[in-house]
C-alpha cells in the first residue's frame, strides 16, 4: 500500500468537538471533505448555517459516546470546556471553583453511527477530538469500528489527569495508541492540564487491518500446518517405530537365516559324504555281483554234477541190490551207500 | 563228510545274496577272466562298511545353575541343526505345584500329568516315560538331519531337598539306552554360589558355601568320566572353546555364534543380559561369605579340583 507522507495535505477531516476559533483553520485543513461533530444542537445549526453550501462539509449535531440516546452536556466557567460527564476530585484538585454554568440536552451517537453518517473518508484522513471525558471512548469506538486506521493523523485533547468520569489521563491515552502502531509525533502543552496529542500512524497503523487479516489467515495457515505437522509428527513417529519394528525383524530374520544356512550346509555335506559312501558301494557291488554270480554259478554246477553222478550210483546201487536180492546173492550196503541213498 | 551241506548252505546263501543284488547283476554270466578276486572285493566291502558312521549319538550339557551354563548352551543351539533341550530332569521336584492353583497348566508334559494324577507314577515309571520320550525324538530328528542334546537341569538333583545319592542323573538315565555324548561346564564355585544367593535359589539346607561346594562336589564325582569346560575360558575365547565343546560332542562347528545365540529363547536365563560374550566383574562377596569360603574345606578342594584359586577377590 502507498503511503502518505506527513505533509501531504488531507483529503478529508473529522473533528469532534472544535471550539470557534479553530472553525476556519480546520476547514482548511482538508481538501475534500469535512465532518464537523458539534454536540451543541444550537451551535451545530449556527455553524451550519454559516457554512451552508461549503463544498465537502458535513455537520453533525451530536455527541459521540459509547451508547446512543439523550445526554446532558454541561458546559463549565472555563472557557470551552464541556463534557457529558461529571468532573473527578482531581479536576476539581486542578481548577478549584470548577462549576456548571449550563446543561444541554444533546444526542448522543456512537463512534459507529458517526462513521455511517461521515460516509466515505478520502485519504489521507485526519481526526480530531476535543470531547473532554470522551476521547478514549471515541477512540475505542473507532479501533472497534475497524476505522482508527483509516486516519494518517490523530489530535486528542485529553486531561494530563482523568478530568471526567470515564476519561483516561493523557499518558494512558497515549499508550493504547502506541499499541495500535501509532507514533506520538508532537504534543501541545500550551494548556499543561490539557495537552494535546498528535499522533502519526505508523507503518503498521495503516496496514493494521490488512495485516491482522494476514495475519489471521497466516494463523489459520499456521494451524493448520501445525495440526497437519502434528498428524504428520505422530504418522513419522510410527513409521519410525515401525521402521525400527522392521529393522529388529529384519537382523532377526538375516541371523535366523544364517543359522537355516548353516543348517542347510552341514545337511549338504552330509547329504555329499553319503552320496559318495553310496556311489562307492554301488562300484563295489556292481564289481562283486558278477563275482558273486560266478562262483554260485560254479556251485550250481557242482551241485548238479553231484546230483548226476548220485543218481547214476543210485542206479548202479539198485541195480547190484536188486541182483543181491536174488537168492544166494546178499551183501552187506555200505554206510556211505546209505547215505547217498537217503540224498536222492 | 560235512562239504556238501556246507556248499549247500553257501550257494543257497549265494542266492539269497545275488537276488539283493539283482539290480547289479548282467544279463549274461561274466567272464571269468575279468573278473576281480573275490577276496580282494570282500576286503574292500568291510573296509567300505567300517567308514559308514555309527548312529547318531545323544549329547548331554551339564552344569550347576548360575554357572553361565545357559549362555553356553545357547551358543550350542545355533550350531548346525541342533535341538538343544533345556533344563531337562524327569525327576524334577522343583516347581511341581504353584501357590494360586495347586497344579500346573501344562497340557502337553505327559510326565508331570502322571506325576501330578491322583495316583502318581513313581520314579521307575517317570525314567521309562523319559527313555521312550527321548528315544522317539531322538530318531524323529535323526530322520530329519538333527542332533539332540539334552541340556541337564543338575539344580533339581544336587541342589533340592531330594537325596541326590539315591536318585540317578539324567546322565545315567540317557547312558541305559543310549550312547551319550556329555560335556560338563563348570565356573568359580564362588561366583556360581553369590549368583545363586542373589537370585534366591535357596532350596537346600543348610544354605552355605560349604554344602554347596559338597554338593557340587558330589555333581562331578557322578560325572567323572565327562571332560570338563571352564566358563571363564568360555568368555575369555568363545570360538575356541566353542568349537572344542562341539569336537568333544561330535557336533559340527560355525563361528560367530556371539552373533546369534541371542535368537535363542531359553529357560534358566538368569544372569548374563545383553549381546556380547565377556567376562563380568564378581558379585559383591559379603563379609559371612567370605567367613564361610576361608573356613570350608568342602569349598577349597572344590577349587582345587577345578583348578580354580579358593579365594574371594
Amino acid at each position: 500500500m502507498a503511503r502518505q507522507s506527513d505533509d501531504t495535505p488531507a483529503a478529508s477531516l473529522v473533528a469532534i468537538g472544535l471550539s470557534g476559533d479553530e472553525i476556519e483553520a480546520r476547514l482548511a485543513e482538508a481538501t475534500a471533505k469535512v465532518v464537523l461533530v458539534e454536540p451543541d444542537p444550537a451551535r451545530a445549526a449556527s455553524i451550519e448555517a454559516h457554512y451552508k453550501g461549503r463544498p465537502g462539509l458535513i455537520v453533525i449535531a451530536a455527541a459521540v459516546a459509547n451508547e446512543a440516546g439523550q445526554a446532558d452536556l454541561s458546559e463549565f466557567n472555563l472557557s470551552g470546556l464541556r463534557s457529558l460527564h461529571p468532573p473527578t476530585p482531581a479536576m476539581k484538585t486542578r481548577i478549584p471553583g470548577l462549576c456548571v454554568t449550563a446543561r444541554h440536552p444533546v444526542q448522543v451517537i456512537t463512534p459507529e453511527a458517526l462513521l455511517a453518517q461521515a460516509g466515505d473518508l478520502p485519504r489521507p484522513a485526519h481526526l480530531r477530538i476535543n470531547a473532554a471525558g470522551c476521547e478514549y471512548v471515541i477512540l475505542q469506538g473507532l479501533q472497534r469500528a475497524g476505522a482508527l486506521e483509516r486516519f494518517t493523523r490523530i489530535w486528542v485533547r485529553c486531561g494530563a489527569e482523568a478530568m471526567f468520569e470515564q476519561a483516561r489521563d493523557s499518558a494512558t491515552v497515549q499508550h493504547w495508541m502506541q499499541s495500535r502502531g501509532f507514533s506520538l509525533a508532537e504534543v501541545d502543552e500550551t494548556d499543561p492540564d490539557w495537552p494535546e496529542l498528535c499522533f502519526r500512524a505508523g507503518p503498521v497503523s495503516s496496514d493494521l487491518p490488512v495485516t491482522q487479516h494476514k495475519l489471521a489467515a497466516l494463523e489459520q495457515r499456521l494451524a493448520r500446518a501445525s495440526a497437519e505437522l502434528e498428524e504428520k509428527d505422530a504418522r513419522l513417529n510410527m513409521l519410525e517405530a515401525m521402521l525400527t519394528l522392521a529393522q529388529a525383524d529384519l537382523a532377526t530374520a538375516r541371523r535366523m537365516q544364517a543359522v537355516a544356512q548353516a543348517d542347510l550346509h552341514d545337511l549338504q555335506e552330509r547329504y555329499k559324504r553319503s552320496e559318495k559312501t553310496r556311489a562307492e558301494q554301488s562300484d563295489l557291488l556292481q564289481r562283486l555281483t558278477p563275482c558273486l554270480q560266478l562262483v554260485a554259478q560254479q556251485l550250481r554246477s557242482l551241485a548238479e554234477e553231484d546230483k548226476a553222478g548220485g543218481q547214476e550210483k543210485s542206479v548202479a546201487v539198485q541195480g547190484e541190490l536188486a541182483s543181491d536180492r536174488e537168492p544166494g546173492n546178499i551183501r552187506a550196503v555200505s554206510p556211505d551207500h546209505s547215505m547217498r541213498k537217503d540224498e536222492t | 563228510m560235512q562239504g556238501a551241506p556246507f556248499a549247500d548252505n553257501l550257494r543257497r546263501s549265494l542266492e539269497e545274496a545275488l537276488y539283493l543284488l539283482k539290480d547289479y547283476a548282467g544279463d549274461q554270466l561274466p567272464d571269468a577272466r575279468l573278473i576281480e578276486s573275490l577276496p580282494s572285493l570282500l576286503e574292500q566291502c568291510n573296509a567300505l562298511c567300517d567308514r559308514i558312521p555309527e548312529a547318531e549319538p545323544l549329547r548331554a550339557v551339564h552344569h550347576m545353575a548360575c554357572s553361565g551354563g545357559t549362555l553356553i548352551s545357547k551358543c550350542l543351539s545355533v550350531m548346525p541343526n541342533v535341538t538343544l533341550l533345556s533344563e531337562i530332569d524327569p525327576l524334577s521336584s522343583l516347581a511341581m505345584w504353584t501357590k494360586v492353583n495347586g497344579r500346573k497348566f501344562a497340557p502337553t508334559d505327559v510326565i508331570y500329568a502322571a506325576r501330578t494324577a491322583l495316583r502318581p507314577i513313581d520314579g521307575e515309571t517317570t525314567e521309562r516315560v523319559f527313555q521312550a520320550s527321548v528315544t522317539a525324538l531322538h530318531e524323529a530328528l535323526c530322520e530329519k538331519g538333527q542332533r539332540l542334546v539334552l541340556r541337564d537341569h543338575v539344580h533339581s538333583h544336587f541342589c533340592t531337598q531330594v537325596d541326590f545319592a539315591r536318585r540317578p542323573t539324567v546322565r545315567e538315565m540317557l547312558t541305559k539306552y543310549h550312547p551319550v555324548l556329555s560335556v560338563l561346564t563348570v565356573r568359580h564355585p564362588l561366583d556360581s554360589y553369590l549368583s545363586l544367593v542373589r537370585n534366591k535359589w535357596v532350596q537346600f539346607a543348610p544354605f552355605s558355601l560349604d554344602e554347596y561346594a559338597r554338593r557340587y562336589q558330589a555333581f562331578l564325582d557322578r560325572h567323572d568320566d565327562v571332560q570338563h569346560f571352564r566358563y571363564e575360558d568360555f568368555v575369555a575365547r568363545p570360538d575356541s572353546v566353542l568349537r572344542e565343546l562341539c569336537t568333544e560332542l561330535a557336533l559340527p562347528f560355525v563361528a560367530g555364534a556371539e552373533d546369534l545365540y541371542s535368537l535363542v529363547a531359553m529357560s534358566g536365563d538368569s544372569g548374563r543380559k545383553g549381546n556380547r560374550i565377556g567376562t563380568r566383574p564378581r558379585l559383591e562377596v559379603s563379609e559371612e561369605v567370605e567367613g564361610q569360603a576361608e573356613r570350608s574345606r568342602a569349598y577349597a578342594r572344590l577349587c582345587d579340583n577345578l583348578g580354580y584359586i579358593a579365594d574371594t577377590n
